[in-house]
């Protein structure tokens, strides 16, 4: 049976700065991860404003992130092999990122949202993205152009934990 | 390495999940509502003339009740369960709609009911 986890910021205020991750997920040295579902939204105001995220891989050096522990999606189901952790080292995950780390990243989907709207990457059963094991790469969700207003973000990351 | 949709009777197909994140409310009296043709995803959340918000949830439907070559989850209602599965939700001038596996399904105000679209059509000048 497969394991959901989400990592995940709630009403936050975020870092007025370019390509930096909102959440962000290395995989260990065991277990792959498989990413089935991302989102970002605001409450701060009701005013339409463009703005942007990413999803994508990046190398080291990390960004500098706020410990965040994932979550158990479902009921019953254990802690997750991925810890909190500041750094985005292996086997850690993080939220808000103040500092964006100098490694290369690398966008897949590169999107564009209405903040009324929120944004919602929901992928099909063959367009998930899986980061490897030991791959010295993590995952995240980019804002990669700073939103106009930078109070109230919420945003998520959901992975599942493969063999 | 199979994926985590790539197993029927493995995968988290008919998983049930309780999690409601925190889009799902309002954050005290709503302020506005979601433009004339939106459909989520990509939208996050939808919000209706009458102050819904509606969201898919977290629980993915069973491989063989979701649409074909596509999947679905839960959809919620100011965080509450609907009974609905749905890969899509829409709100086209004021009328919120799902897409299921039988179809597209209408919201009546009290449940969704199976019924065509209503379409808008603008005059071309």
């Amino acid at each position: 049976m497969y394991r959901t986890y989400l990592v995940v910021m709630e009403n936050v205020t975020v870092t007025n700065s370019t390509d930096l991750a909102w959440c962000f997920v290395n995989p260990g040295i065991t277990l792959s991860l498989e990413f089935i579902r991302a989102y970002a939204s605001q409450r701060a105001n009701a005013t339409s404003a463009q703005c942007s995220a990413a999803l994508g891989f990046q190398v080291t050096a990390f960004p500098t992130l706020t410990s965040t522990t994932p979550r158990s999606m479902h009921l019953s189901d254990p802690a997750s092999a991925i810890t909190g952790g500041t750094a985005g080292a292996a086997g850690t995950s993080g939220t808000n990122a103040s500092a964006a780390g100098g490694g290369a990243k690398t966008y897949r989907p590169n999107d564009n949202f209405n903040a009324l709207n929120g944004f919602l990457w929901l992928p099909g059963p063959k367009e998930t993205c899986i980061a490897n094991a030991s791959a010295s790469s993590g995952f995240g969700l980019y804002a990669v152009v700073a939103p106009a207003t930078l109070t109230n973000w919420c945003a998520g990351l959901e992975f599942s934990e493969l063999g | 390495m199979k994926s985590t949709f790539g197993d029927e009777n493995n995968g988290i197909y008919g998983r049930v999940s309780h999690y409601v994140p925190a889009y799902a409310f309002r954050d005290g009296e709503q302020v506005h509502i979601t433009e004339t043709y939106v459909t989520s995803p990509p939208a996050a959340h939808i919000d209706d003339l009458y102050g819904n918000t509606w969201i898919l949830g977290y629980t993915c439907g069973i491989k063989g009740r979701s649409p074909k070559g596509q999947f679905c989850y839960n959809v919620l209602r100011d965080g509450k369960e609907t009974g609905e599965m749905a890969s899509i939700i829409e709100i086209n001038a004021g009328q919120v709609s799902i897409y299921t596996d039988v179809g597209w399904k209408r919201w009546n105000g009290h449940s969704f009911i199976h019924a065509p679209r209503i379409f808008m059509f603008t005059k071309r000048s």
